[in-house]
């Protein structure tokens, strides 16, 4: 059967008989062409398109310091942690001293089987909670870990007479993975994504920490992972 | 100063080499973050979920790029994924925290529009939308946003044709009274 586009607007409308309209939803199945017609002709998709075109990542949840002229779009802000273009959102980097020299030190120690471990969640969530007391913040919701990136074990560093929280992930293909989290040493807010030791890092300070996320050599990986860590600890 | 820990004089052994070919899918899914983004605020109806929902599924992206047929479309796969990360995983938690499966909180729809957005009528359409129930939301993402023709949405959310079909008539009547009230008709629409 034919259909006209008043007859397509009928339908639209919901004026089109029951039985004709189940017709014509029958007739998609096999009418490519019909079908090209009723998405131009339907009355809500322009308004629609139009509404979420301008949408935007709300400001409070996307870094703004390299924000020009206002909220970034959403293609700038996500895509700089998942390909390798500069957006603005990663500082240059710096090399690495004090306590993250000592831990990409440490990192580097780690193997596949450091982190192929059998663990539980109590024993997981007894050690945040232990981890997190020492630095004064609550880092349970990072045994979460993600896809790919499981969460094994956390434990106590040191350094300079500060506590580090050290939350070990292993990571795709058995990746070791540290997270670490140090009260604050002046890092800046916006992430610094660097080779350390030959590894992937980024670091960042999130509320009175600063934080490192360290392992393995996919630097795009550690982008990915930094980002999702730094919306797990916003304060 | 020293570092001290529990792992002192573990071995070293060699390092891992790069995957060239997730590089490859990372830049690949440049393009479609935006779109991604939209649609995973969609099923989640917020953005911080959203957010999450982006990078775990960019993240099961790269480390499934072998299952990635080449010259499909991969707005598809990755929309899959997201659903399937959505519907398996971050549904639950979402739930028990806000109580609710639909709802943006009203004061965060503002913000997601750039400062300068003055469409009024835009803003109450994307409002009215969120709103809808998370299957009819999800349905006019991909098929009016994302221009998904009904097949392809049909497969992508593993429903039949009519499904999708029901799914935005009942969003369209929701939105009617918007489009009518724009116009200054002031007419109902027969539901």
């Amino acid at each position: 059967m034919t259909y006209s586009d008043d007859d397509l607007r009928t339908y639209f409308m919901g004026h089109m008989p029951p039985d004709q309209a189940a017709a014509l939803e029958q007739a998609l199945h096999t009418d490519a062409g019909l079908a090209r017609r009723m998405m131009a002709l339907d009355p809500a998709a322009g308004d629609v398109k139009q509404a979420f075109a301008a949408l935007v990542r709300p400001v409070q949840s996307i870094p703004t310091r390299s924000v020009r002229g206002g909220a970034a779009p959403i293609a700038a802000s996500l895509a700089a942690a998942v390909a390798l273009f500069a957006a603005g959102w990663w500082a240059k980097p710096v090399a690495p001293t004090g306590w993250m020299a000592e831990v990409a030190a440490y990192q580097a120690l780690y193997v596949a089987q450091t982190v192929d471990i059998e663990t539980n969640t109590a024993d997981q969530m007894t050690q945040l909670i232990k981890v997190g007391g020492a630095i004064g913040r609550d880092v349970t919701a990072l045994q979460a870990g993600g896809p790919g990136v499981t969460f094994k074990r956390a434990q106590i560093l040191g350094y300079d007479a500060q506590p580090i929280a050290q939350l070990v992930y292993q990571g795709h293909g058995g990746t070791p993975i540290a997270l670490c989290l140090i009260k604050t040493r002046g890092a800046g807010d916006t992430p610094i994504v660097q080779t350390m030791k030959g590894m992937a890092s980024a670091h960042w300070r999130s509320g009175d920490h600063d934080v490192l996320l360290i392992g393995g050599q996919d630097e795009q990986m550690i982008r990915v992972l930094a980002q999702m860590f730094q919306n797990r600890l916003k304060v | 100063m020293r570092l001290y820990g529990k792992h002192r004089g573990t071995l070293i052994y060699s390092m891992w080499g790069r995957k060239k070919s997730e590089t490859v899918m990372g830049q690949a899914l440049v393009p479609v973050l935006p779109n991604l983004w939209r649609f995973a605020l969609s099923l989640s109806g917020r953005p911080d979920v959203a957010d999450d929902l982006v990078q775990s599924t960019c993240l099961r992206a790269i480390e499934r790029q072998d299952q990635f047929q080449p010259g499909t479309k991969l707005q598809a796969w990755v929309f899959t994924i997201c659903r399937s990360i959505w519907l398996n995983e971050l549904r639950k938690t979402s739930v028990r925290k806000t109580g609710s499966l639909t709802t943006v909180a009203v004061e965060n729809i503002p913000d997601i529009f750039p400062p300068q957005e003055t469409n009024i009528f835009a803003r109450e359409v994307f409002m009215k939308v969120m709103a809808l129930p998370e299957a009819q939301r999800e349905t006019v993402l991909l098929v009016y946003v994302e221009e998904f023709t009904y097949r392809e949405a049909a497969d992508l959310l593993d429903v039949p044709i009519g499904t999708i079909m029901s799914r935005l008539s009942a969003a369209r009547a929701k939105l009617a009274p918007l489009a009518q009230s724009s116009q200054g008709t002031g007419k109902v629409q027969k539901q």
